[in-house]
């Protein structure tokens, strides 16, 4: 919150925004590509973390645990469910890297965002 | 004369520096405040807007007090109906221009559809009819120039404030900006403080002049009289020298 510029907001306060119109249109506009920067590198640790996840945080399901642990349960449990996952998991991965070619090749704004989904 | 922006006794501190003046300006006026880098001018504006505090003095404007130091009276800069046009403009970085004009009047009330026909209208005025749909990083110097001018204005101020409203533009664009800038500034009718460290801009752009130095006024008067008798040794080089 302290990166963004206190000048931008002097400037909406000069043309009469209330705090809370300053909160919906200039603050929260100028976090959105840290929040979205910070919401993609949460989904990629879920889908690609594993040992420090197992080690620290332990294998909760719906709290701690990460989609290879769970692939790696399933593998004693059910290995045909284990496969699947792995495969659907390719996936998403293929599928993340093919929707954000452009904007990583095209070099939309800096593109922040969706950078770290590499390792899942 | 009572409607204009008056400044008695104001004083601000800023660690070694202190600001120390007293100023009128009269509806329909363009004061141009000139100094050197250092002097004091946008501190001056920044009391004014109410982003920065009076140690003391008292600052009205037509007869309201904007701020008082010695009764504890601080106008926010929401309440003073002060237009700003910042030196370093601060558009909006994620708002398309004809949003960012429509941003004042919105934030006071106007329906949606009225503001941006506002916006609209004060975008063609200032030349840039057709550039609504940009953001600022796709518009030049001059035009984001432009857009803060339209943008100050749309939002119907009591006062205007401007600072260094030219310096960020290349040369080419410049006669173009000035020329602008003195039609509407000549047809708002409230005061005008309009800073610049370029005594050639000040003499163009005010109806009055007044040179601040170390925090203090050393000279005012017409443009014609600070030009023929410059009573400091910076502003008789600056304009010689240009």
């Amino acid at each position: 919150m302290r990166q963004l510029d206190r000048g931008l907001e002097e400037a909406a306060a000069t043309l009469g925004a209330s705090r809370w119109t300053l909160l919906r249109r200039v603050v929260l506009p100028g976090l959105a590509p840290t929040l979205a920067a910070g919401a993609a590198l949460a989904w990629a640790r879920a889908l690609g973390e594993f040992g420090a996840t197992i080690t620290f945080a332990g294998n909760l399901p719906g709290r701690t645990q990460t989609l290879p642990l769970l692939v790696a349960l399933e593998l004693e449990r059910d290995p045909d469910l284990a496969f699947l996952l792995s495969l659907a998991m390719l996936g998403i991965s293929v599928a993340v890297l093919a929707l954000l070619r452009d904007r990583w090749l095209g070099g939309w704004r800096g593109g922040g965002d969706g950078a770290a989904d590499g390792d899942a | 004369m009572s409607a204009g922006l008056r400044l008695d006794g104001v004083r601000v501190r800023r660690g070694a520096f202190a600001l120390a003046l007293d100023l009128a300006v009269a509806p329909g006026e363009v004061v141009a405040v000139v100094g050197p880098n250092g002097a004091g001018k946008t501190t001056l504006l920044r009391v004014v807007a109410g982003l920065a505090a009076l140690d003391a003095g008292r600052v009205t404007l037509g007869g309201r007090v904007l701020e008082d130091a010695a009764a504890g009276v601080r106008l926010p800069p929401q309440a003073r109906g002060a237009g700003v046009v910042f030196q370093d403009l601060r558009l909006l970085p994620h708002l398309r221009a004809r949003d960012d004009v429509a941003f004042g009047p919105r934030a006071r009330g106007v329906p949606r559809a009225e503001a941006a026909a506002r916006a609209g209208e004060w975008l063609a005025r200032v030349g840039l009819g057709d550039r609504g749909d940009d953001r600022p990083a796709e518009l030049s110097g001059g035009q984001a120039q432009r857009v803060a001018l339209a943008r100050a204005l749309a939002s119907e101020p009591d006062l205007l404030l401007l600072d260094e409203p030219l310096a960020a533009v290349d040369v080419a664009a410049r006669d173009g900006l000035r020329e602008l800038l003195r039609t509407h500034l000549g047809a708002f009718a409230g005061p005008v403080l309009l800073v610049t460290h370029d005594p050639a801009e000040a003499v163009a752009l005010g109806d009055r002049v007044v040179v601040v130095e170390g925090g203090t006024v050393t000279q005012v008067g017409t443009p014609a009289e600070v030009a023929a008798a410059p009573a400091s040794d910076w502003v008789a080089r600056m304009l010689g020298g240009g």
